[in-house]
């Protein structure tokens, strides 16, 4: 088994890694950004079960995740809910979201009551405050701590594998059955890429806002 | 007759009562200033002027025009408070510049929203569009120069020291063009030789005629630059006069209090 042949099976499996990895963050992005609505909300109930919702999932592995949401459903209505890829993304669209909350709820949180006090005083809207304002500092604020999620999002797409779904891991464990181990390793350097672009954006994104400081 | 009236201003904070029946005027160029020990209720009662906390009870007449009144039961909108908010400009303590703009973006953040607006409502036709806009970035640009800071107009607050940035602030506040500034212990974040250029600025503002209602720990500042002191002791005014009148009174025995306990030091 050439060179070449085991490049283009590990791109086949990276093409779902980057798939998951997409969809994952698409949706996990504004369905987080709702999350921290709730946690933040002033109706305490909503508050305190959203923040007991956001514990959980951060508390139990992602893997033990993808795993319940394709096996329980299996159990309680006989058929499975979802599909083996459904499932992964279900589990991480719902594990990340969790994790972007709180990023979202320490940046909004972070920007004192004076700015939005500044803008009510001057005659500003709530919508005028929160765009023109708050939301550029907000996403100052998090654009570290987001850069960091979405880094080890690439890497967690591996777990996609405990149901069989074939990323670029599982694609190359495939070649382990017969014996060959190095496409294992090589798959680090696929990983390498997608994470180094990924700092390069982020970093350029953090240079772009770094004009200003607080 | 007087810009500003306020009347019998009761507030409430759960149990405490922070302000309890506060009333005075102010006419037309008159800087009036509120002296008192911590947690009088001094900001309390400038942010009921500002519509940042809404008085429990009492009115408040600018100019004629009743901007606040409990027993009246109209609703207070968002929009309604916008507008008559705009009667006041508050300078707060902290300055609370946007960090993300320039001086001069500070400065005409607010006034360009308003052109934004009524040309949305079309109070504004589209064609005087960029007139306007040159309107206010001159005016802004001359604020600039009354604060003595027309070199600091591209620079961002992080790169100003803190008594520069409270002259912007007053410069942005100055721009919506307020019956009436209101300030909150302006300089009590600065530095003593940073206060003397902040204070400077709001001596030449009186000079101009600029009506004024400052909360102030500066006790030779508040001498100087006062037509009228209320001093206000635990949410009641207790005493209120003219400079002399109250750094001369040696009947309240709470107030001789309050002037000596600045002097032991
Ligand atoms: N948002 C609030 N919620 C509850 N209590 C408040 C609130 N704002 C002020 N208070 C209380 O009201 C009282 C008066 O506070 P205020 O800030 O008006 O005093 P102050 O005269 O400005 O004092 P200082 O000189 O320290 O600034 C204090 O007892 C304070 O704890
Ligand atoms: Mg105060």
């Amino acid at each position: 088994m050439g060179f070449w042949e085991v490049t283009l099976s590990l791109l086949e499996g990276l093409k779902q890694t980057c798939l998951i990895f997409a969809l994952t963050l698409v949706l996990a992005l504004p369905l987080g950004l709702i999350i921290s609505f709730g946690s933040m909300s002033k109706f305490k109930p909503l508050a305190y079960i959203t923040k007991v919702f956001v514990w959980i999932i951060r508390g139990v592995p992602l893997m033990l995740q993808v795993i319940i949401v394709f096996y329980v459903p299996g159990f309680i209505f006989g058929t499975p809910l979802f599909s083996r890829f459904g499932s992964v993304i279900a589990a991480f669209v719902i594990n990340y979201a969790c994790y972007f909350s709180e990023i979202y709820r320490g940046g909004i949180e972070s920007i004192s009551r004076g700015q939005y006090e500044a803008g009510q005083v001057l005659g500003m809207t709530k919508s005028q405050i929160f765009f023109k304002i708050v939301l550029m500092q907000v996403v100052k604020r998090i654009l570290p701590p987001m850069s960091n999620e979405i880094i080890t999002l690439v890497k967690d797409t591996a777990l996609a594998r405990v149901i069989m779904v074939v990323e670029i891991i599982q694609a190359a464990q495939e070649f382990a059955a017969y014996g060959l181990m190095w496409p294992l390793f090589y798959t680090a350097v696929f990983y390498l890429i997608f994470v180094g672009l990924l700092s390069l954006l982020f970093g350029f994104f953090e240079k772009k806002l770094g004009y200003y400081k607080t | 007759m007087a810009i500003l009236e306020v009347q019998n201003i009761k507030k409430n904070f759960g149990k405490n009562e922070v302000l309890k029946g506060i009333g005075f005027e102010l006419e037309k160029g008159e800087v009036l200033t509120i002296i008192g020990s911590s947690g009088s209720g001094k900001t309390t009662l400038l942010r009921c002027l500002n519509y940042l906390e809404v008085p429990d009870y009492g009115k408040i007449v600018v100019d004629g025009n009743t901007v606040f009144d409990s027993e009246e039961k109209n609703e207070y909108t968002e929009a309604n408070i916008r507008n008559l908010r705009l009667h006041f400009g508050l300078v707060f303590q902290s300055f609370n510049l946007f960090p993300q703009y320039t001086v001069l973006d500070n400065i005409m953040l607010a006034p360009k929203l308003k052109v934004k607006e009524g040309i949305k409502n079309k109070t504004i036709l589209p064609q005087e569009k960029n007139q306007e806009l040159n309107r206010i970035r001159e005016k802004a640009l001359a604020l600039l120069e009354m604060v003595g800071l027309s070199d600091k107009v591209d620079a961002y607050p992080f790169q100003l020291s803190g008594g520069q940035q409270q002259r912007v602030a007053i410069a942005r506040a100055l721009a919506l063009e307020p019956d009436i500034l209101c300030f909150d212990e302006p300089t009590s974040a600065l530095d003593p030789e940073l206060t003397v250029e902040v204070l400077r600025v709001i001596k030449d503002l009186k000079k101009t005629g600029r009506t004024m209602v400052i909360v102030t720990h500066e006790m030779e500042f508040a001498r100087n630059v006062s037509d009228r002191i209320i001093y206000m002791r635990d949410g009641v005014v207790e005493a209120s006069g003219t400079p002399e009148e109250i750094f001369g009174n040696s009947e309240n025995a709470y107030l001789q209090q309050f002037l000596n306990s600045g002097k032991e030091f």
